[in-house]
């Protein structure tokens, strides 16, 4: 359980055996590739024959193959070939081979598609034809007579609907006449009238607004009385022809849809393979390919490496030794179902660093404990567990987050049983333990009892995790070390006897924690002292005040633990003011309508007012109170290359 | 629904504060460069809470020039998407407007590689898969080889429609891009500032600000380059105009574009809204701006706009579009920066050219150079 240890990986060997062997760390999923110099810094014996003559990538040959294929099948408007069919090895065709046959296929779509926008222009302007025919004959005007004019420049064009506002803005300050013919779906088709001298300007400025401009003279010439007839003949052949055009690629691929699935399915792999060898270094057809792994699946890739790479070298490194040059691991959590459900909370705060304590299985019992302590009703806690259940199947709440709030409901449930309470009534059930209404000094102290028994768990994750990292002084003396850790458990029994017996603080017990605070006070001295020069000096008046706001936190992050005692009997006091609402409204005409009402209604508001806000509390107890004394967070989520995910590198 | 509104605005408006107090400070700009080599720069970010989420490589240090200028440009997009959880349907559209001036970059760049060859389509390709784009099909936009293959990769989008008469053209007749991007610009421009109209008081009228004062410096620069070194007609300055006013109304924009010859114009912008760009420390008595400190003044009028935006306290999307305008003009500092560090410029002299005021003036800013305007 917890973070997984990782390791640095190289692979060396020739291109067949790297590529099949990639294909199979592709099945595994656990490697994530890395630059070279990541993992071989240390190892210039293994390259002491060529180091310095390796080339390395960047580019995956496969991704334009790739792409010029998804376009071919975006074109035929069909479904894609499911990649899972496809199978997961390295297929036998060379980048240029599937070049070759990948080119051939989009050059026929292409020249398929470039016939089909000659024939959509030749349509677009039989149409403005025709729109300009017409509106020359509800003018009266003879076409010949118009186009002949000898001073008078006409232009006819498109142009958008914006670009027509700034046409005419133009005409205001130029020398230009603008007339709109017909304007649907945001365009406008205009014509434009100006003297012939000023011809060559008002050009530049149809420049301007992207003016297509239609030259009518070659549709029009040798004009007869069936003009607008022959015009409409030709815009239906035109029509014709573009839907055979547009029809090609759908038919080609049904024709040879094997074929082509078949070149899919291997780029795709391939695809796929370089991705993982995206990095790779390369000199005279030998790859060397480097990547981090969990640890645990080394054996799995040293026998895959035995079965298909006899010419093939495997590197390994310890994560520790890779750490210690200063590269930064990425982080795999490994739980079980209960905890990996919590593992949400936890990297909705941060992810752990690689070697930080995972605190997920802390969080899972303490998330429960806390939310049922403040949430416990049986009822309440059994409408939040099938509320998330419900929710979840429809999709609209995530499952990992859904199965959080299950569990939550199910710890309510729980508590209520403790508490012996159903939809906020305390009369149903025997309480097993005490009810919030009746035993608040119960829970004030039990609630205080858990604040210690948590912020102590984290100073002493803190104190080994300090340990860990060799750091002897900081974890014996600072204030959320041993040294704190004791101060924190003397001024709770201090606290405790002195509010219990009557008789004040004893002597004896306030003298170890002035002691313990001096320790804590001087605890950089101490270090340097007994260890030597250790870290960098934080100076003492930022040291002073950061002791201050440690042995303050104490205080602040124990009494914040009072919440849970404080939203138990909250909840109990909610349920009690929905009773005696809806006790209220019985003696109202229909009472037993109205009572139903304020009871189902006042059910909802607790189970998602106050589950929500219970959730928060959980939360920040969570994150402030118990996260504030050891955890760092800030790791890298681990992304290995699988076959999936097609560009996620 | 207001009081959602209220609560939509409240937590947008907060976040941008605490993102705002993340950017770099001006003792940042100065260690960035001291700097020798584009790896310190890259380390350096990656330890700023303003970039560290961002570059992620385990040795930024050995970040070229490309990648870590493909992350940081990155940022202000990647930092836009978060807000929308927190908006309703009609302020996240707009957004995502935003975001989609960033989208249009990468068609700009497919554009440029097909019609220069120039380009990097891997860069691109890394781009699209930390970011998605959403005004194009993305697979079929970076498989483009042609100007129709990327009109293709647009059909179905409102992009298209703008889009195809220009491409079509230079696909047929040749010619620059200067015009399809010019179009793609003015398209998002005008988007957000209508998005803009519709939101209420204080919310609508600082979106106005920053986008009208965008759209205003855009076209006031256009006609100014278009008359002063590309030698067009009068006619055509102003018809490269974008089709949004702001301040400078189509009038103003007319006298500026048929003033009768470049000295005149320059008086006219001088005397302008916006003059304060085409002066320097001399004020009016100096002959011409220079073509760099011009751009330099424009950006600083922006930044001087959304830094405006955040003190006049009021809460709302704008605040938002405030954040990622000091955002972005940060990430063309960062551009500059590297730049200067990886060609060895003179760092005194590169200060000048820095967006942030303070950081321009930070230890031993020249005051003669600095704008009469800060």
């Amino acid at each position: 359980m917890a973070v997984v240890e990782m390791m640095g990986m190289s692979l060396i060997g020739p291109r067949q055996e790297i590529e099949a062997l990639a294909a199979e760390l592709l099945t595994l999923g656990n490697f994530e590739p890395v630059p070279l110099e990541f993992a071989l810094e240390r190892r210039p014996a293994s390259l002491s024959s060529g180091g310095a003559r390796i080339s390395t990538f960047q580019k995956n040959p496969y991704d334009d193959l790739l792409d010029k294929l998804v376009y071919v099948w975006n074109e035929a408007g069909a479904e894609f070939p499911a990649e899972r069919a496809c199978s997961r090895g390295t297929p036998s065709l060379s980048w240029e081979e599937c070049s070759r046959q990948v080119l051939d296929v989009a050059k026929k779509i292409d020249l398929w598609k470039k016939r089909a926008e000659v024939l959509e222009e030749e349509r677009e302007k039989l149409m403005a034809a025709g729109a300009f025919l017409d509106a020359l004959a509800s003018a009266d005007r003879d076409v010949e007579e118009t186009l002949k004019t000898r001073y008078l420049s006409i232009t006819f064009g498109r142009l958008s609907a914006e670009n027509y506002k700034k046409l005419e803005e133009m005409a205001a300050v130029t020398p230009l006449l603008v007339y709109p013919v017909v304007a649907e779906k945001g365009y406008v088709l205009a014509i434009v009238f100006c003297s012939r001298d000023y011809l060559e300007e008002a050009e530049k400025i149809f420049r301007t607004v992207y003016l297509k401009e239609y030259a009518l003279g070659d549709l029009f010439e040798g004009a007869g009385t069936n003009l607008r007839e022959r015009l409409r003949e030709r815009q239906l052949d035109s029509e014709r022809a573009i839907r055979a055009l547009r029809d090609a690629p759908r038919n080609y691929l049904g024709r040879r849809r094997k074929e082509l699935e078949r070149l899919y399915c291997a780029v795709h792999s391939l695809q796929r393979v370089y991705a993982l060898c995206q990095k790779r270094g390369e000199m005279s057809g030998i790859f060397v390919l480097s990547g981090v792994i969990p640890a645990p699946t080394l054996g799995e890739v040293a026998e895959k490496v035995e079965q298909l790479g006899p010419n093939t070298l495997l590197l390994s490194e310890k994560g520790a030794e890779l750490e210690k040059r200063g590269r930064q691991l990425p982080t795999l959590l490994r739980n079980n179902f209960l905890v990996r459900t919590f593992q949400e909370i936890v990297a909705l705060y941060s992810l752990p660093s690689y070697g930080e304590t995972d605190p997920s299985p802390l969080v899972a019992l303490s998330f429960c404990l806390f939310f049922g302590f403040m949430f416990g009703d049986v009822g309440h806690g059994f409408l939040l567990a099938a509320g998330a259940w419900w929710l979840a199947r429809k999709g609209i709440l995530k499952k990992a987050f859904a199965s959080v709030i299950r569990i939550a409901g199910v710890s309510a449930m729980v508590f209520g049983f403790l508490y012996g309470s159903v939809f906020g009534s305390e009369e149903i059930l025997p309480s097993l333990w005490t009810s919030p209404m009746h035993g608040i000094s119960d829970l004030i102290q039990t609630s205080l009892f858990v604040g210690v028994a948590f912020l102590s768990m984290g100073i002493i994750i803190n104190i080994l995790a300090l340990k860990r990292e060799g750091r002897t002084g900081k974890m014996l003396f600072d204030g959320e070390g041993v040294a704190g850790l004791l101060f924190y458990w003397t001024a709770a029994v201090t606290a405790a006897m002195a509010f219990t017996s009557g008789g004040g603080a004893p002597k004896p017990l306030l003298a170890v924690l002035g002691l313990l605070f001096l320790v804590i006070l001087f605890s950089s001295v101490l270090e340097r002292l007994l260890f030597g020069p250790q870290e960098k000096d934080e100076g003492g008046v930022v040291h002073t005040f950061t002791v201050f706001h440690d042995l303050l936190s104490f205080l602040s992050n124990t009494a914040s633990f009072v919440r849970l005692a404080a939203f138990a009997l909250n909840h109990a006091g909610l349920s009690a003011a929905v009773f005696m609402l809806s006790d209220m409204v019985h003696s109202l005409p229909g009472g037993a309508l109205f009572r139903a009402a304020v009871l189902l209604l006042g059910n909802i508001v607790i189970v998602g007012l106050e589950g929500l806000i219970v959730f928060i509390q959980t939360l920040r107890l969570e994150y402030y109170e118990f996260f504030s004394k050891f955890y760092h967070g800030g790791g890298r989520p681990f992304a290995p290359v699988t076959w999936n995910a097609k560009r996620q590198d | 629904m207001s009081f959602l509104a209220a609560g939509e605005r409240a937590a947008v408006t907060a976040k941008a504060r605490v993102y705002r107090g993340r950017l770099l400070a001006p003792s940042d700009y100065l260690r960035l460069l001291e700097f020798e080599t584009v790896g310190e720069i890259a380390a350096y970010l990656a330890k700023t809470e303003a970039y560290a989420p961002y570059i992620t490589e385990p040795s930024p240090e050995t970040l070229h020039r490309g990648d870590l200028e493909a992350i940081i440009n990155s940022v202000p997009l990647l930092e836009e998407i978060p807000f929308c959880r927190y908006l309703g349907p009609e302020r996240c559209a707009l957004l995502r407007a935003w975001g989609e001036r960033f989208d249009v970059d990468v068609i700009k760049r497919v554009l440029r590689m097909i019609t220069t060859g120039v380009g990097n389509r891997e860069t691109l390709r890394r781009r699209v898969a930390s970011v998605p784009i959403t005004v194009a099909d993305g697979e079929k936009l970076l498989a483009a080889e042609s100007l129709r293959e990327v009109l293709e990769s647009l059909r179905g989008y409102p992009l298209y429609d703008i889009l195809a008469e220009p491409l079509k053209k230079i696909a047929k007749e040749g010619g620059t891009l200067f015009r399809p991007k010019m179009a793609m610009d003015a398209f998002f421009l005008t988007r957000i500032l209508s998005g803009g109209k519709k939101l209420p008081g204080s919310e609508g009228r600082g979106v106005r600000q920053i986008f009208g004062t965008r759209a205003d410096l855009i076209n006031m620069y256009w006609i100014y380059r278009s008359r002063r070194f590309f030698s067009l007609t009068p006619e055509e300055a102003l018809g490269l105009t974008l089709p949004v006013r702001y301040r400078l109304k189509f009038d103003t924009l007319s006298s500026f574009a048929f003033a009768p010859d470049v000295p005149s114009m320059v008086k006219l912008l001088r005397t302008g809204i916006y003059g304060e760009a085409f002066r320097t420390s001399g004020g009016n008595e100096v002959p011409e701006v220079g073509e760099m400190t011009l751009e330099h003044n424009l950006y600083r009028i922006l930044w001087k706009t959304a830094s405006a935006i955040f003190r006049s306290g009021s809460a709302g999307v704008h605040v938002v579009f405030a954040y990622l305008t000091l955002r972005e003009l940060e990430v063309k500092d960062l551009f500059t920066i590297i730049e200067d560090v990886r060609y060895h410029y003179d760092r005194k002299k590169a200060r000048e050219f820095l967006i942030h005021p303070a950081a321009a003036s930070f230890a031993g800013r020249e005051r003669e150079v600095e704008p009469s305007w800060l």
